[in-house]
């Protein structure tokens, strides 16, 4: 498993955003995205940052057509929206980022491990 | 209005003939209520045709003080003639008659000085809403009819059963739209046909349009009604509307005079100046997805550096709820979330009870969690409520207030 600070890195020489992961039971999780992969464009616009990726994905608005780099290789998903997804319950979604450690430290070697604290 | 008019009844003698051009293609119809009119106002001049061309043909050769139309018509219909005619006479007070449903055409801008007549009516209304328009203290109710977008033009001609191509340009692209009998048998962009070109153009948030009368669909490729493709039009612009794009400054829609060729009818639109401008939607928020793409993009830059500088800044991510990514936002220097694992779960689940317990939902600006050496702030986008900003800060370098300020301010920033 890629570290934390070697993914941001690859992120940064590929010039795409680093995904740090996808909630259980999402079209991303569903189509198989995962911590570690790059994500390089939406809906047919390079995503080099944060901003791109909230301009490209206006673009449509049943799903979004995404570009992943892993392991060499480009992927191509297509994401469909789950109609539900439009009324987001906060305090679930909350429980999910807990879940995930969206810093992934237990999953990050250089990171020590999620229970040291750091000082 | 009928009770005032009684009182200006008197007064009729004295006053000029009012001209009154009352058109309907159900000739007894408009016999029977020609017939009645000229009983209730001997005194007027009243016209009937049975179509719009004849209708335009009397108001060419003899004015008109009043318009009484019906909506669906073979041929010219009645938007498209008072269209022509308030080229000439633009306070020209109109009736509309019309036998849909006045919630779907009540709808639409119809301007100031526009009534509609719902079929069937009874003559007392209608004779009500002619003494309205021609009361002599009352200058009429007229205006231009003015559309509020492309949505709107395309349900004009669905209500008025036409028949003919209705072409959209935009910037460089062009879009096709055939209507037969009011529905829409086909559509067409350079990137697509059927109901994908029909979104495509119903989001084009600006240039002008053109209708071809009688020109027919070479082929049929769209077969939704025109209502679900309107509705489903509109979940998309407001889906638009609600993210977090610039106000659009698109120039608007314009109604463009058809070349001096093809059928009759849409000559009398050449005639005139294409004048009808169709205001785009009020500026509170709109859909254009390109024109300002470079300077949002600049400003969540910004927002985000912003973020970076916050004193205690550890690290932010963008989670999208709706794709499911969450997604790392490079920070300056190394980032590093960590969370401080033990009980974290814990404590979302008290806070998730808690909330679920006083019903809190709807309203959370933001979430605070508090470890014993980080904050974590969640703000959902108010803009577009299913991003999320995750941001971690170190709790003894950190000013809780301020981090919130600045992060309140990123999505400000996000939903100009």
């Amino acid at each position: 498993m890629i570290g934390k600070a070697s993914l941001f890195a690859l992120a940064k020489a590929l010039e795409g955003i680093p995904v740090l992961g996808a909630l259980s039971g999402s079209p991303a999780a569903r189509a198989g995205i995962r911590y570690g992969d790059v994500l390089l464009a939406v809906n047919g616009k390079r995503t080099r940052t944060v901003g791109d990726y909230v301009e490209a994905k206006a673009l449509r608005s049943d799903g979004m057509e995404i570009v992943v780099f892993r392991t060499g290789t480009e992927k191509v998903e297509l994401l469909t929206y789950d109609e539900r997804a439009k009324s987001v319950d906060t305090a679930a979604l909350l429980a999910e980022l807990a879940a995930l450690r969206i810093a992934p430290g237990a999953l990050d070697p250089e990171g020590g491990g999620g229970s040291s604290m750091p000082d | 209005m009928a009770r005032r008019l009684q009182l200006v009844g008197g007064m009729a003698a004295s006053r000029k003939a009012r001209r009154i051009i009352l058109v309907d293609d159900e000739e007894a119809l408009a016999w029977s209520l020609a017939s009645r009119l000229v009983k209730a106002r001997p005194t007027d001049r009243i016209q009937t045709a049975n179509d719009g061309e004849r209708a335009l043909e009397m108001v060419h050769e003899s004015g008109v003080d009043l318009l009484i139309a019906d909506i669906r018509m073979p041929g010219m219909s009645g938007i498209d003639l008072v269209l022509a005619v308030r080229r000439l006479y633009p306070d020209l007070p109109v009736i509309m008659m019309t036998a849909f449903k006045s919630a779907e055409v009540a709808r639409l801008d119809w301007g100031p000085f526009t009534r509609l007549l719902e079929k069937p009516f009874e003559f007392e209304r209608l004779r009500a809403l002619v003494d309205e328009a021609l009361a002599p203290e009352v200058v009429g109710f007229s205006g231009a009819i003015s559309v509020q977008t492309l949505p709107d033009v395309v349900q004009l001609y669905a209500l008025s059963s036409a028949t003919g191509l209705l072409v959209v340009r935009h910037d460089d692209s062009e879009g096709h739209l055939y209507f037969a009998n009011g529905a829409v048998l086909h559509a067409v962009t350079a990137n697509a046909r059927g109901d994908d070109a029909f979104y495509e153009i119903m989001m084009w948030s600006g240039g002008e349009f053109t209708m071809r009368a009688g020109t027919a669909a070479p082929e049929r490729s769209v077969h939704t009604n025109w209502q679900e493709l309107l509705m489903e039009s509109m979940r998309r612009l407001d889906e638009d509307r609600r993210s977090d794009e610039p106000p659009s400054r698109a120039p608007g829609w314009t109604h463009a005079p058809p070349p001096l060729d093809d059928d009759g009818f849409d000559l009398t639109f050449s005639e005139f100046e294409p004048s009808v401008t169709l205001v785009p939607p009020a500026p509170v928020e709109s859909t254009q997805p390109t024109e300002q793409t470079t300077e949002m993009t600049m400003n969540i830059k910004d927002s985000l550096n912003k973020l970076n500088s916050i004193d205690g800044f550890v690290g932010a991510a963008l989670v999208d709820s709706e794709s499911g990514m969450l997604l790392g936002q490079e920070g300056g220097g190394g980032l590093n979330l960590e969370v401080a694992a033990a009980g974290n779960t814990e404590v979302v689940r008290a806070k998730r009870k808690t909330m679920s317990n006083l019903n809190l939902k709807e309203s959370i600006e933001d979430m605070l969690i508090s470890l014993s050496k980080q904050y974590h702030l969640i703000r959902p986008l108010r803009s577009r409520s299913t991003l999320f900003f995750y941001v971690v800060l170190d709790r003894q370098r950190s000013n809780l207030a301020m981090a919130r300020i600045a992060l309140a301010d990123v999505e400000k920033e996000l939903q100009v």
